[in-house]
């Protein structure tokens, strides 16, 4: 069985999808949760990016196992599928460190500085 | 493509045709007749083949650095001692905005595409780029608007506002006359003609590959060309906006960048920048593929950790974008968006550092070829690594607040510009050429280019640093001798005089090696990718056979039994359509012949984007001419409306 191409587009894209959308959503929302003191709002986006971002991973585990005995060097659509679950990870991965990365400023800092 | 007759694939379109039986020349006699673009003046304007325009895409390019580089020198010579008078304040101001942006726009991102549109096809094993006549479009239109800037310049019009013309100093109330106008229009032209190539560059990849070359084996400079023009598409327009609005403010009198009337003069600094710093990437990604494909080449064998490579190249592709607000640390931003960009700033460096680690495993477990392009490859990797130290001090606020506008800013950048871009294109040219021209380039000149341009480089921009950590600041046209700067200052212009005897070595070598080189053959350094399998350089058609693949490095598991694809038409010029993912053959496509109206097209552009410098009203008079260019542009010709009866008949 070959992997649907949309899970393994998936993987690789909702990574960095989730880190876009974090950064934006979080740093437009700092003066609201500032005036306000609604601070989980910030908590909340970023958690919910992190969660997309490691569903990727999943996902692209899902598809490694069932891509088991294919190669990512050979030309069928197992080895491509194999390859791209492997980015999929790889890439969910990374920017859940990203996430991660931009969310420690917000614990360690007061952003309303 | 789809305005173009189509042919669905099936196993009787694959039998070979016509069916009569020919020799091997008399098909390639047919190919050349049927792809030929013609010779002559008039011939010139109509050429479409990807090899032809990517040869011009090339040498217009090179030609826009050696005047960039000029101005450069001109910049060197005022500043290698205190209070000199080699040039006025006014020209000074007009030199080092011409030389930023000749070598941002007019140089760095066009070369990359350049070197994309002349091998990406024949990386690919097809015989044209996608829609050949928008690639000759937009070589007219690069070309037209660098020459409108250069035209300006001369006419002492030339922008004085810096690279990114910053409002309110480029607006209407500081920047009166035209010479802001230049600049914002030349961005105009540049970003069409760059977004055309990306378009065309993502379709060949991805529409246009070898049978067998799915997506994991497509080769790492064309996985570095994809990820450039999707990078492309979406900053591009981001600055051809911003200058769009900065042009209406100064002509139309709105008020976007206008504090005053409830405009935002920040609002320019962040749309610039969003584009500006994908920019570097946009420069910085195609020279990744290039180093990759010259350390496999080199090391003979596969590049290690392949899928890291891709990765680090996706990553880059992205995160290059959630960093902007770096440059802008100096303006008073929240607190907040500050560690927001500083922690993301310093994320990218991963990626980097992926990248160099596996061409060190690769170097270190191959045999590795001393030449030329190789020695260029660990020139960049000397200087790329501390320009990206620099980079990761700068990404922190307190010392980029404290070095922000000082020559520290000026030898960061030019570290990770020349030495992450430049060094791998020269090393990319020592290996291309060959197949470019069917010649060698010297190897002995090529080490003197190396040695004096690498040596010149750090003599001119190590003392940069520290210039700037004693607070020199950016474009200024002079100094005075109790600032302590003169020595520094004169170190970097006697480097830039050991550049500038490089680059005569290298164009010299160029020039002797152009025409008594050694012959090249088809595959001089036993690389592994498609445009090394036909001859150098390559047919009008690119491949007698539209090759397959069975590996990432083609070329060293080809056996003689490796399928070729026959069944296109030797007296049409069709090309085999394939699948995104896998490279499945899909169908046959017809693609366009030669034809006047792309360098029409591209005239009338530039008649309506000259004029609107001056009056708005351009813009309606000049869509007349452009209309009817782009109608007779797309109007079908007789053959292929017969074309299309026919294959309709036939299905
Ligand atoms: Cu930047």
């Amino acid at each position: 069985m070959v992997p649907s191409k949309l899970s393994l587009w998936y993987g690789i894209l909702i990574g960095a999808a989730a880190f876009a959308g974090d950064q934006q959503i979080t740093y437009s929302l700092v003066p609201h949760a500032c005036s306000t003191g609604h601070f989980y709002v910030l908590y909340c986006a970023t958690g919910i990016a992190l969660l997309l971002a490691l569903s990727g991973a999943a996902m692209g585990g899902r598809n490694l196992a069932v891509t088991r005995s294919a190669s990512i060097d050979g030309g069928t659509r197992a080895d491509r599928s194999r390859f791209m679950a492997i980015l999929g990870i790889a890439a969910s991965l990374g920017f859940a460190t990203i996430i991660l990365a931009m969310a420690v400023p917000r614990f360690m800092l007061s952003p309303c500085d | 493509m789809s305005s173009q007759p189509q042919r669905e694939m099936n196993s009787e379109s694959l039998e070979p045709r016509p069916r009569t039986p020919m020799s091997d020349a008399e098909a390639r006699n047919w190919l050349q007749r049927t792809w030929d673009d013609g010779k002559g003046f008039t011939s010139w304007f109509q050429q479409v083949h990807h090899t032809v325009i990517g040869r011009r895409y090339i040498i217009t390019a090179f030609c826009f650095f050696l005047l960039g580089g000029l101005l450069a020198a001109l910049m060197r010579i005022q500043l290698s001692h205190p209070e000199n008078h080699f040039l006025s304040p006014d020209f000074y101001n007009q030199v080092f905005t011409m030389h930023g942006s000749t070598m941002m726009f007019l140089f760095a991102v066009p070369v990359m595409e350049a070197f994309g549109i002349y091998m990406i096809p024949l990386m690919m094993g097809t015989r044209n780029i996608a829609f050949p006549r928008l690639n000759a479009y937009s070589w007219y239109l690069y070309v037209c608007g660098g020459i409108m800037l250069y035209v300006a310049f001369v006419l002492n019009t030339g922008p004085d506002v810096g690279w990114f013309a910053y409002p309110p100093l480029s607006g209407p109330d500081f920047s009166p006359g035209k010479r802001a106008d230049f600049w914002a229009q030349m961005i105009t032209f540049t970003e069409v003609a760059a977004l055309a190539v990306a378009v065309e560059i993502i379709t060949t990849i991805f529409k246009l590959r070898a049978v067998g070359m799915s997506l994991n084996r497509i080769p790492l400079f064309g996985w570095a060309m994809l990820i450039h023009s999707f990078m492309v598409i979406f900053a591009m327009p981001a600055v051809a906006l911003d200058s769009s609005m900065l042009l209406m403010d100064r002509l139309i009198s709105t008020h976007f960048f206008n504090p005053a009337e409830g405009g935002d003069a920040l609002l320019y600094q962040h749309v610039f920048w969003f584009f500006g710093h994908p920019e570097v990437y946009i420069i910085f990604v195609p020279a990744m593929g290039i180093v990759s494909e010259i350390i496999a080449t080199f090391s003979r064998r596969p590049v290690f950790g392949y899928p890291a490579l891709v990765l680090a190249l996706v990553a880059n592709g992205f995160v290059g974008f959630g960093l902007w607000v770096h440059h802008m640390f100096a303006t008073g931003l929240p607190m907040m968006g500050y560690s927001f960009f500083t922690a993301a700033s310093l994320m990218i460096a991963i990626p980097s550092a992926v990248q160099i680690f596996c061409w060190i495993a690769t170097l270190w477990t191959g045999r590795i070829n001393w030449k030329t392009p190789l020695i260029f490859v660990i020139g960049f990797f000397a200087i790329f690594v501390l320009g990206g130290l620099t980079g990761v001090m700068l990404a922190s606020v307190p010392l980029d607040t404290q070095v922000h506008d000082t020559y520290f800013v000026v030898a960061h950048f030019h570290y990770v510009l020349i030495g992450g871009a430049l060094f791998p294109l020269f090393g990319g040219i020592y290996y291309w050429f060959p197949k470019i021209t069917g010649r060698m380039l010297s190897e002995k000149l090529g080490l003197w280019h190396f040695w004096l341009f690498f040596i010149g480089f750090n003599l001119t921009f190590f003392p940069m640093h520290i210039l700037g950590l004693k607070g020199m600041p950016r474009r200024v046209y002079t100094y005075l001798p109790q600032n302590g700067w003169g020595t520094m200052n004169f170190i970097a212009t006697v480097g830039a005089l050991f550049m500038t005897a490089g680059v005569l070595f290298w164009l010299y070598n160029i020039w002797t090696s152009y025409r008594r080189g050694p012959l090249a053959g088809d595959n001089p350094w036993g690389a592994s990718s498609l445009e090394w399998a036909t001859n150098s350089p390559p047919p009008i058609y690119n491949f007698d056979e539209l090759p397959t693949v069975n590996s990432r490095t083609p070329l060293w598991t080809a056996t003689a039994e490796n399928p070729v694809i026959r069944g296109l038409r030797i007296d049409d010029r069709e090309v085999l359509i394939t699948r995104v993912l896998d490279a499945e053959p899909d169908h046959i496509n017809s693609f366009p012949k030669p034809s006047p109206w792309p360098f029409w097209s591209a005239m009338a552009t530039t008649a309506l984007f000259v004029g609107s410098i001056f009056n708005g009203y351009a813009l309606y008079i000049g869509a007349i001419p452009l209309a009817f260019t782009l109608t007779m542009w797309f109007w079908p010709k007789k053959h292929e409306i017969a074309l299309e009866e026919a294959e309709g008949v036939r299905r």
